[in-house]
């Protein structure tokens, strides 16, 4: 197997397989809700259908699939519980909490499912099967909180199918080893390593891939068929045969059931909700009133990334009418913006909006900036040679004072992002959203051996490029309209050029180049195009045309 | 030409002021030299036996108005902006949504020191606004490129204000098109002769020849250059005299020039 090159991160899972019913008790026993107790035959019901079953019920014959009448039907005093995802969520909580003492960074794969990282906690501890231990002590300790010792925490657990810590090389082995551990009823610990892990996945249906690792189930069904029963025969089979039948699909499918799936649980800590947001109850009509109630937000912002010695780089300002409409716009600076620079930003766009074109129906009634990249504050580092010039820095002060008079869409630089016409090879980005420092342009690549768009028109390219494309006729020495058929076939030479403000020769043409586009979408484009070398008064005159459903476009000019 | 006037008149009179007598030789010492590079910006080299000021100083003269015209107006505006930008200065293109940026960057614009404005002034804005937009892009960039649509939105006389303060900034304002009342330093007329590579059906665009008019105010006869312009790789370079024989009149040349540079282009997509 070549897919061995990356080891997956050790993790530990604590799992109990029916939370929900777990969450309905201890709802219960909380006098939220109708209570249950431990005994009853309970079954959550999603969509008309068991989700999952107590095991007194599942003795009786109910099982997780079963519409109401049937599970009635198997256990006639079954009590069936409705689904309810944020008790569910709101009841698992002080499982967390009780486990975050031991291991602050947790993955909450679902309720009642924790994923951690436990290098960490394994050495404080002293080694996985400690940790397990530890583990299963705190999640009990939890739960027992949380109900306040009415119950005792393993009966409770027991109506959910029992808790299970499992420890293992990945997160889908770790996830069985925590349900192996419910079966054997004490803590897994699959040894480390990819041949422990591999042998330890082996025996394991691939119907777990559905349950466990999210797979699409049609997938499952057709492994299934294919004689592929257990991990071990899809783990036998070469990556590449996979990757050819299945696509992307087959090599995910190869690493999970060879125990080389990497995808690290979170081990960093949540970023912080830095969201500055301020409502008025009374709608503002009055730009210098908001501007004052913005300068209120960023300074409380800029108290915030100052005592941090942060500054904030990229910062998203939204606001929103009582008539709900909104005006969202990101602001980029690459040195950082100070409280100034940012207040002028809110302003610029609320100008450029209550201003503009298009401006609000009412007044607005809130105002949100949102920091989106935050750097440390290391000042600005002035380059030696060829770093920033006095130029640039007149320039970036100009820029800004006209994006100020304009609006900031109004100022734009081209960026490079390839194509078959000259109208689309280069993108105009607002210098507000990309800054003024030319680093996050991107530039044509000029290496020549970078790959060419297939159907460009070859250089030079037309130094005007119509806006709008002209609209004229094409006609041929007989005064025919020139088109061209469905094969690319011109019906006859182009003689004349018809526009608006009279008649010129054709003397020279080339084409037709055939594109058909984006034939897949709305955007789809079909058209052949054609150089046109036409005889003005002032000398040769040189065109890009277009043909599109018989329609002849001019749209650009070799000016 | 006293192009760096403007810069040293402030200090001459500060000097004055204080000494109440004026000592010509105590000026010119306070006159600090100005250098060739300090005055000019690069031209393109190709361009440059036209512009060349003196000989062995070609150059863009600070302060200078550009007006380009003819049927390859564009093409010669863009050649002109694109050795400055390459050098370090910043330009700003004002009111020209329709420039071809590929083209552009053939002829060897540095795109990531060009900044494009819209051009406001067919919506609610008024002529004051275009004004105010000039003079502040004046401060920050040394080669502004205006179309005349928007010289047409500002008025004379906030036209020669901006000029003046161009002079004293040191940038160079390029015009593309007519330029009306505006009083140019340098007019460049730049009239295609023809182009090459296309035939009845077969080829493609190559290159085209222009002829380069250059008129300059204080000098005498205009000069004139044919280049290509653009050539087969987009950008600009100097028509060899010799090959002007060999390359017959009109437009069909495509097997003599444009031998196996032919891309066949295929249907895409």
């Amino acid at each position: 197997m070549t897919a061995m090159s990356t080891q997956p991160p050790r993790c530990a899972v604590v799992h109990t397989p029916a939370w929900p019913l777990v969450a309905a008790v201890m709802n219960g026993l909380a006098a939220r809700g109708p209570e249950y107790a431990p005994d009853q035959p309970l079954a959550i019901m999603r969509s008309q259908r068991v989700l999952c079953c107590s095991p007194v019920a599942w003795r009786d014959g109910v099982r997780p699939g079963m519409r109401r009448r049937q599970a009635q039907g198997a256990c006639p005093h079954v009590v069936l519980v409705a689904d309810d995802p944020d008790r569910d969520a709101r009841c698992f909580e002080p499982v967390v909490r009780s486990v975050g003492e031991l291991v602050p960074l947790l993955d909450i794969e679902s309720p009642g499912s924790l994923l951690m990282a436990t290098r960490g906690p394994s050495r404080y501890v002293g080694g996985d099967a400690a940790l397990t231990m530890r583990l299963t002590d705190l999640a009990m300790s939890g739960l027992s909180a949380a109900v306040a010792s009415r119950i005792d925490p393993a009966t409770l657990l027991s109506v959910g199918g029992g808790l299970g810590v499992g420890v293992a090389d990945g997160r889908l082995a770790a996830t069985l080893a925590a349900r192996w551990a419910i079966r054997r009823g004490e803590p897994v610990v699959v040894e480390p390593g990819s041949a422990a892990t591999a042998a330890f996945l082996a025996p394991h249906p691939v119907s777990a891939l559905g349950a466990v690792a999210g797979c699409d189930v049609g997938l499952v069904d057709l492994l299934q068929r294919l004689g592929l029963r257990r991990f071990g025969d899809v783990a036998a089979l070469s990556p590449h045969h996979l990757v050819d039948r299945f696509g992307a699909l087959g090599h995910t499918v190869h690493r999970l059931v060879s125990g080389t799936d990497d995808s690290a649980p979170s081990a960093l800590p949540p970023p912080p909700d830095l969201t500055i947001v301020r409502l008025f109850d009374d709608p503002v009509t009055q730009f210098d009133m908001l501007v004052f109630a913005a300068k209120s937000l960023v300074d409380e912002l800029g108290r915030y990334f100052a005592e941090r010695g942060q500054v904030c780089t990229r910062v998203r300002v939204e606001a929103e009418t009582e008539h709900g409409e909104t005006s969202v716009r990101v602001w980029h600076r690459a040195e950082g913006m100070n409280e100034s620079a940012m207040v002028d930003r809110v302003r610029w766009q609320l100008d450029g909006w209550i201003n503009g074109a298009d401006p609000p129906s009412a007044g607005v009634t809130k105002i949100a900036l949102i920091p989106l990249e935050i750097r440390g504050d290391a000042g600005t580092q002035e380059g030696f040679w060829g770093g920033r010039t006095a130029a640039d820095d007149a320039a970036a002060r100009a820029i800004t004072r006209v994006m100020a008079l304009v609006g900031p869409a109004g100022v734009t630089v081209a960026s490079w992002r390839g194509g078959r016409d000259p109208r689309e090879q280069y993108r105009m980005v607002p210098v507000a959203d990309v800054g003024a420092d030319g680093t996050t342009v991107h530039a044509r690549p000029t290496d020549s051996t970078a790959p060419r768009w297939p159907g460009a028109i070859p250089t030079p390219s037309p130094a005007l490029v119509h806006h709008q494309p002209v609209g004229v006729r094409v006609l041929d020495a007989d005064g025919h309209a020139v088109s061209v058929s469905g094969r690319g076939f011109v019906s006859s030479a182009p003689t004349v050029l018809c526009r608006e403000h009279g008649h010129a020769s054709v003397t020279a043409w080339a084409g037709p180049w055939p594109v058909e586009e984006r034939w897949w979408d709305e955007r789809a484009r079909r058209v052949a195009r054609f150089q046109l070398v036409v005889q003005t008064s002032d000398g040769p005159r040189a065109y890009l045309a277009e043909v599109s459903s018989g329609q002849w476009w001019l749209v650009a000019e070799y000016a | 030409m006293n192009v760096s006037m403007a810069r040293h008149t402030g200090g001459s009179r500060a000097v004055g002021a204080t000494a109440g007598k004026v000592d010509i030789s105590a000026l010119r010492a306070g006159i600090p030299a100005v250098m060739a590079h300090e005055r000019l910006l690069p031209v393109h080299p190709v361009l440059a036996p036209l512009f060349g000021v003196a000989p062995g100083e070609p150059g863009l003269v600070r302060g200078h108005t550009v007006v380009c015209s003819g049927s390859a107006a564009m093409s010669c505006a863009l050649a002109v902006m694109a050795a400055p930008t390459r050098a370090g200065s910043w330009a700003g293109v004002v009111g020209l949504p329709s420039v071809g940026v590929a083209a552009a960057a053939e002829l060897g614009v540095e795109l990531s020191r060009t900044i494009f404005v819209a051009d406001t002034s067919t919506s609610s804005k008024t002529s004051s606004d275009m004004a105010a937009i000039l003079s502040a892009l004046i401060d920050g960039v040394e080669v502004l490129v205006l179309s005349r649509r928007v010289v047409a939105a500002v008025s004379d006389g906030v036209m020669r204000k901006l000029h003046t303060r161009m002079q004293s900034r040191g940038s160079v304002l390029v015009l593309v098109g007519d330029p009306g009342s505006i009083s140019a330093d340098v007019r460049v007329n730049a009239s295609t002769v023809m182009w090459e590579g296309v035939g009845a059906g077969n080829g493609h665009l190559q290159r085209r020849r222009v002829n380069i008019e250059l008129d300059a105010r204080r000098r005498g006869r205009p000069t004139r250059a044919d280049v290509w312009l653009p050539d087969q790789h987009g950008g600009l370079s100097v028509c060899d005299q010799t090959s002007l024989g060999t390359v017959s009149s009109g437009t069909v040349s495509s097997g003599t020039v444009s031998s196996g540079n032919v891309v066949s282009l295929r249907r895409t997509g």
